[in-house]
């Protein structure tokens, strides 16, 4: 097979189209498959941690814990949540320069800024919410069993975040070597 | 501003489809990636001041999302697609060789299946080189490369 009557072929290459009516809804970002799970999970997680945040100095004695817990429980969830808005900003913008080369050089920048957030605001959050619920219980082996299977299962979330990230970074790092060999 | 962008869009939507098929490897991921570049198009639509062509604009922008968006994780199941039975056995050959240049191109890496569906589409190396950001002499280079490497995948 030629490659030049290839190229006819694949000039012709013919799909039914699509309508322009069908066009204009994915423009929107309701329509958008990524943004819409992404916006119904940041609805839902923001308002379950804002309940948490009015319910929790009452329902779980915030003020029988000292004041430098409390504010740290605090900043780590609305850390939380400016990490999630920031995440969907990003996904929502994988164009980030006038060339192919350079936008995927400077998103690649800003994925492992980002991960490395995402994997720092976890780790924050898990350790103030572990401190402030069970740092004034009196030590007993129940307590360092919950501990440590709550360590366990958090250590491995962090873990897998961590590689989702890295197969995302080395997918956009090869991608944009390839453009610089 | 709207209308224009939508017809111009609608006419070279060829292209948005042969990205999506040289991406991705399910009709599900295909779907999702083609409203993902009709999303980013709209979106970068404002910078486009038609310095250069629309189509080398919407490849440009096609091509970057193909390549930075991610894909959901899940097992790949791939079913070969059907051939319509009333086609002519011209297009029907046609179709055949369509698939298999498709399907050697998806085994190139995804820098090198960008360069060759811009050179495929008839952009010149100049133009190419202007969406991708390389020199036209590497455009070159490359594209001999990537030419003798689509043979031996299709003699294969």
């Amino acid at each position: 097979m030629n490659l030049e009557e290839l190229k006819s072929n694949y000039k012709k290459a013919r799909k039914k189209a699509i309508g322009v009516e069908n066009l204009k809804k994915m423009t929107n970002s309701n329509h958008h498959p990524t943004l819409k799970k992404m916006k119904k999970q940041l609805v839902l997680e923001s308002a379950l941690w804002a309940v948490f945040l009015l319910v929790y100095y009452d329902f779980f004695d915030g003020h029988l814990k000292p004041f430098f817990w409390n504010l740290l429980l605090v900043l780590s969830i609305i850390l939380l949540l400016v990490h999630n808005i920031l995440g969907y900003r990003i996904t929502m913008q994988p164009i980030n320069g006038k060339t192919i080369k350079q936008s995927l050089a400077n998103y690649l920048r800003k994925i492992k800024k980002y991960s490395a957030i995402s994997v720092f605001t976890r780790v924050l959050a898990f350790a103030s919410i572990m401190f402030f619920f069970f740092s004034t219980l009196p030590f007993g082996s129940v307590k360092i069993w919950i501990v440590f299977g709550l360590v366990l299962i958090s250590a491995i979330q962090i873990y897998s975040l961590q590689k989702v990230w890295s197969v995302r970074i080395k997918k956009i790092r090869e991608s944009l070597r390839g453009l610089e060999s | 501003m709207k209308e224009v962008f939508l017809k111009e869009v609608f006419s070279h939507q060829q292209i948005i489809y042969k990205v999506c098929r040289i991406y991705r490897d399910t009709k599900e991921d295909r779907e999702d990636l083609f409203q993902e570049i009709v999303y980013q198009l709209w979106k970068s639509y404002p910078s486009f001041k038609g310095k250069s062509k629309f189509s080398s604009w919407m490849y440009r922008i096609a091509l970057n999302t193909a390549m930075a968006s991610f894909r959901k994780l899940k097992v790949n199941i791939t079913y070969p697609e059907q051939v319509p039975e009333n086609q002519s056995s011209e297009q029907s050959s046609q179709d055949t060789q369509m698939e298999k240049l498709l399907g050697a191109i998806k085994k190139l890496d995804p820098a090198d299946r960008a360069i060759v569906s811009l050179y495929l589409d008839d952009l010149n190396y100049t133009e190419i080189a202007e969406v991708v950001a390389i020199t036209a002499n590497n455009v070159g280079v490359r594209l001999n490369r990537i030419k003798h490497k689509i043979k031996e995948l299709l003699n294969h």
